[in-house]
């Protein structure tokens, strides 16, 4: 009873629908709120509900590397092939940091925590790009440091959508999970 | 031939639940056909998708299955189940799935609609059949994929006496043919010609045997009212007479002499499926939008949807539909806080009950009766003025009739006008008047009066 069950093809279309419709969001809805950060919700939402329906290491990093895939085929958003690095570095930081929190943990705090952590790996992008266009170091420090603040805050919004979504879906019957 | 066998098979829906099947056995062979029986929320639906293979939880205990077995399952609520809008491509949509080539489909499909004796066009639409044919329909969209065992969950209550008829007569060539059936119902006895197998299932244990409960006259709990308020008699639904016709058709029934409901009193609206007491039930409510008005009157106004508030209640006949919160005790507190009720109400309400085991429990997870019973006590504990019920009985055992029965006696003491539809006569004596809704013609029928009002 006890045993992981592999991946199924359920599982594996849930992630497949996770990266699509967020790509598909963030193409759509094209936000111009000259806010930086802001795609921190959206993707800290999806890669936690992942997290949270599959349960199990790589499910987030499989979202992130789907959604960089096909944000970079249809050019969403900016950045051309550095888009990839955007989607992805934060679904393996999560994912890393996922396998060391416990799960005594509340919900809400573990969301929040990989939330936090995502953002930061998101950050490390923006910082990338600086250091690439020639910026000195302190300001590409700084730059990453208000990154990591702004975009912080919308993924701990993002990551507070979760728990709630995912005790409807278990209530419903559609995560066969006994505890999240 | 064995075609399936479940050897000491157990199954909750999560380890810290309690197991809903525990170690079952059971051997089912071609042209068999078993029956299981059990109380509501027993696990009927879940043995049912188990055999049908289609539970992706894990099971304990083995399940020996034919190599080429194939099964068809046809579910409790016949919405869930039908996906498209002809009658063609309804049979048609498993064989797209598989890949079958068009012109092959063709009389596969026709094949299939006649075993179940549906001869109709292939463009019908399926929104015009009966509930009987589209049971039937639903038949054959499984017969298409020419299965072996064929599982069928409580066709009983969806069905009218003629839609039961109809389909024992197929059930009845089926068998004949050599498929194997497995029915779970609560009246065994209206399909004891075709049953060969009885089962029951109890407490997750099968054994052989009808599933009965004690059939001594229940001491009803005293009934108990929370208002206390004078006021039967007082007319709170009128209609004039009326002909319901929906926009652009011929009209589905007529109305010769009005109909008027008073406070406290229960009245039965009884008409086979498609009659159109649904569509009554919801013009009442205000949900339906015809061109022509229809004259009646609700609470002394016109319906229209959220003018009434707490004052009526409609229960929808798929329970489904208006149940969405996380578990039993905040759904039936959802609208006490909504109208700024007590929400005790609904603690005190599971234990008049004797459902407070299911407080905690998913709304969305319990079986077909259980739900019906939760989304009619969420309605109970507002205490309406007026409560529409549709079909409220459907798949419920004798001790949820009396659970149902013990509610709308204290509502009807509370001053509550009720009309509940049904698609065949409910014998009840809290019953006061019988409204029929047949061939086209709603009237008041006499049900014996006298005998109503003794004692």
């Amino acid at each position: 009873m006890n045993k992981k069950l592999p991946l199924s093809l359920q599982d594996s279309l849930f992630i497949g629908f996770c990266a699509t419709l967020l790509v598909a969001l963030t193409g759509m809805l094209r936000l111009k709120l000259g806010l930086s950060g802001h795609s921190m919700f959206l993707m800290s939402f999806f890669y936690l509900i992942c997290y949270g329906v599959l349960g199990r290491f790589g499910s987030m990093i499989a979202c992130g590397g789907i959604a960089g895939l096909v944000a970079m085929a249809l050019g969403v958003g900016k950045g051309g092939p550095m888009i990839l690095l955007k989607f992805i570095l934060p679904a393996i930081a999560m994912d890393l940091v996922a396998l060391l929190l416990p799960l005594t943990l509340g919900l809400h705090w573990r969301c929040v925590i990989l939330g936090i952590v995502g953002c930061m790996a998101w950050a490390v992008k923006v910082a990338l790009t600086n250091a690439l266009a020639g910026m000195a170091l302190d300001v590409v420090l700084i730059q990453w440091g208000a990154s990591v603040l702004k975009g912080g805050f919308f993924a701990t919004l993002g990551a507070l959508l979760v728990p709630p979504v995912l005790h409807r879906l278990k209530a419903h019957d559609l995560l066969h999970r006994d505890k999240l | 031939m064995k075609l399936l066998e479940l050897d000491g098979v157990s199954f909750n829906y999560g380890s810290q639940l309690a197991p809903v099947l525990q170690e079952l056995k059971l051997s089912i062979g071609a042209g068999q056909c078993h029956c299981v029986s059990g109380p509501t929320g027993s696990g009927k639906s879940s043995l049912l998708n188990l055999l049908a293979g289609v539970l992706s939880r894990p099971h304990e205990g083995d399940i020996w299955r034919h190599p080429e077995l194939v099964t068809g399952l046809v579910m409790q609520d016949p919405q869930t189940q039908l996906l498209r809008q002809t009658v063609g491509a309804e049979v048609a949509f498993a064989l797209e799935n598989l890949g079958i080539p068009a012109e092959n489909m063709l009389p596969k499909v026709q094949l299939a609609l006649r075993r179940v004796g549906l001869f109709l066009r292939l463009d019908t639409p399926v929104s015009t059949l009966s509930l009987g044919q589209k049971y039937r329909l639903m038949i054959a969209a499984q017969l298409v994929c020419e299965p072996h065992l064929l599982l069928l969950d409580e066709p009983w209550a969806q069905l009218d006496d003629h839609g039961v008829s109809e389909l024992l007569a197929v059930l009845r060539n089926l068998i004949a043919e050599g498929m194997a059936l497995v029915l779970v119902e609560h009246n065994a006895a209206a399909f004891a010609e075709i049953i060969q197998h009885y089962w029951q299932l109890e407490a997750g244990r099968l054994s052989e045997g009808i599933y009965t409960v004690n059939d001594a006259p229940v001491q009803d709990v005293p009934v108990r009212a929370w208002g206390g308020a004078h006021h039967l008699g007082k007319v709170l639904v009128s209609a004039e007479a009326f002909d319901f016709c929906f926009d652009g058709c011929q009209p589905l029934f007529s109305c010769p002499q009005g109909f008027q409901l008073h406070a406290g009193e229960i009245v039965t609206l009884v008409g086979d499926n498609g009659a159109g007491k649904t569509s009554l039930l919801k013009s009442l409510a205000g949900m339906l939008h015809l061109k022509l008005r229809l004259p009646l009157k609700v609470l002394g106004r016109k319906p229209k949807l959220g003018v009434y508030g707490a004052e009526l209640g409609l229960l929808l006949q798929r329970p489904s539909r208006q149940l969405f919160e996380t578990n039993v005790l905040a759904e039936m507190q959802f609208s006490l806080n909504r109208f700024e009720l007590p929400t005790a109400r609904a603690e005190q309400m599971l234990l008049d009950l004797e459902l407070s085991a299911l407080a905690e429990q998913s709304p969305h997870k319990l079986s077909y009766g259980q739900q019906h019973l939760i989304a009619l006590a969420s309605l109970a504990c507002l205490q309406p003025k007026v409560l529409l019920l549709d079909d409220p009985l459907a798949g419920m055992d004798k001790e949820y009739y009396r659970k149902v029965w013990f509610l709308l006696k204290r509502l009807s003491a509370q001053g509550s006008a009720i009309l509940m539809t049904s698609h065949r006569l409910v014998e009840h004596s809290a019953v006061s008047r019988q409204l029929s809704l047949r061939q086209g013609l709603l009237a008041e029928e006499a049900i014996g009066m006298e005998e109503r009002y003794v004692g």
